[in-house]
């Protein structure tokens, strides 16, 4: 049964813009009753655009963005950001950089543009933090470890990505007193703990992931560990991931999504399909996903969700369409989440229910 | 005349290899009017995408496919296709000058000042912060 979008709900705009990706973010309204936005990747600036302005008309909120957040240069993630940077009604705060310096004139053309409109750049690496009311973003990815071989040791791109970890809390969490629980190494214990958790994943593939699994490993407690430890803790458990690299085969890795134990796995491309004769056999399969990606999320029990439809049309009937996917978080509640139908060119209307 | 020249000059970079068999190049065409030119933005036009199989990139870029077969290409690498010709050492230029008359292919993106390039534009930004 859907239920209104409230001012207090955290929202994930997970746009449909073919192969690519491009997340808005509508973060809970302000003492001013005011909603404020952040972009995570831009392929396409127009759609973007229009999705944001219908946005503004339905519920309060200001034009100019909190922050873009290229998580890496590939074009199919920062294609659409520069007209926004010379746009003065939207022209953000600040733009998060993952560091590593592209050549293509897209990428050039967004510096130049930093500097001229005098932007703030954030360089942004693992551990880094910030808070939007009651919403934390912490950076998983890139660590320094991969920055500091970006320019030398044959880093790629993908692996250079800007992975988040957005949770939206009860409290203000800055604020919040320490908890004191025992925690329990279960599957249920594991959701819960990532139950107003969204990932949002970028392009990393497995070298991405294996910093992420060190940096925020999974702390049990054992019998000898009390009453010292009280707590589990997995930073990595959420209940929403957007898919690193639309579902290629290099970035689901498993051990890894069996720590996310995401109940919602969401992609975002336009399917290729991909023929190799491997000793006289021809094999035909798609590379976005890749079906050891659609293996991994379903071993984890997680529920897809592509913006093409083109997993739903082979699983899920009634989800068989294209369209960008609305997740709408409450304060400390579980996500729910709506797909709307729209083609890779057309602006749908911003749900009021979800 | 203006319109073929624009046409006959492009910078291609490797964006994204995507498998064994597909790669995603962005290509930009030299703006009409542009005689001479070094690899600033305003001689370019909007890049856009070529998402290719290996059978098909020797059609699209000819004596680029021969000299830099489909294996060795590598995200980040930046080439200049077409009719120009190089003024100056073609590991140091002091600029390209637009010439139908010629077929000419120069990987830049590991040229000096290429690289110096973007890396002072980066510490302006960083120093301003």
């Amino acid at each position: 049964m859907p239920a209104p979008i409230e001012p207090q709900d955290l929202v994930f705009h997970i746009l449909n813009v073919g192969f690519g990706d491009n997340i808005l973010i509508e973060f809970p309204a302000d003492g001013l009753g005011e909603r404020s936005y952040g972009l995570v990747d831009c392929n396409d600036f127009s759609k973007t655009k229009c999705y944001l302005d219908k946005l503004l008309a339905i519920r309060p909120g200001r034009s100019k963005l909190e922050f873009i957040c290229a998580t890496h240069p590939h074009l199919d993630h920062i294609s659409g950001i520069r007209p926004f940077l010379i746009d003065e009604k939207y022209r953000p705060k600040e733009f998060w950089d993952s560091g590593f310096r592209h050549n293509s004139q897209t990428y050039l053309r967004i510096l130049e543009s930093i500097l001229s409109e005098g932007i703030k750049l954030i360089r942004v690496s693992s551990g880094m933090e910030w808070y939007f009311g009651k919403v934390q973003i912490t950076v998983l990815a890139p660590s320094i470890y991969l920055r500091n071989r970006y320019a030398t040791y044959g880093v790629d791109m993908n692996n250079a990505s800007i992975v988040l970890r957005i949770e939206h809390h009860t409290e203000d969490v800055v604020l919040m007193k320490s908890r004191e629980y025992e925690g329990s190494l279960s599957f249920e214990a594991e959701r819960e703990a990532g139950r107003s958790v969204v990932v949002l994943a970028g392009d990393a593939e497995f070298d991405s992931w294996s910093h992420i699994a060190q940096e925020f490993p999974r702390l049990e407690i054992t019998s000898a560990h009390k009453p010292l430890v009280k707590k589990m803790v997995n930073y990595l458990a959420c209940a929403v991931v957007k898919v690193a690299h639309h579902g290629s085969m290099h970035s689901t890795p498993l051990d890894v999504y069996e720590k996310m134990v995401p109940n919602n796995a969401v992609i975002s491309t336009e399917q290729q399909m991909s023929t190799k004769r491997i000793d006289g056999l021809q094999l035909t399969r798609g590379l976005f996903p890749h079906p050891s990606a659609i293996i991994t999320l379903e071993e984890c029990g997680a529920r897809l969700l592509t913006t093409d439809g083109s997993y739903e049309s082979q699983r899920d009937p009634n989800l068989a369409y294209p369209g960008s996917i609305v997740v709408v978080v409450p304060p400390g509640g579980k996500p729910r989440w709506v797909k709307l139908r729209d083609t890779k060119t057309q602006v749908p209307d911003p749900p009021t229910e979800v | 005349m203006k319109k073929s020249r624009k046409a006959q000059v492009r910078r291609i970079t490797i964006d994204e290899k995507l498998s064994d068999d597909l790669v995603r190049f962005v290509v930009c065409s030299l703006k009409q009017g542009v005689e001479n030119f070094i690899d600033r933005d305003e001689d370019w036009e909007e890049e856009r995408e070529e998402l290719l199989q290996s059978r098909d990139y020797t059609q699209m870029f000819g004596i680029m496919a021969e000299e830099f077969p489909w294996e060795t290409l590598k995200e980040g690498q930046v080439f200049l296709l077409g009719g120009f010709e190089v003024i100056g050492d073609r590991t140091a230029p002091q600029c390209f000058k637009v010439n139908p008359g010629r077929k000419e292919l120069l990987r830049i993106d590991n040229l000096e000042e290429f690289k110096e390039e973007i890396k002072y534009l980066y510490s302006e930004i960083m120093k301003r912060r």
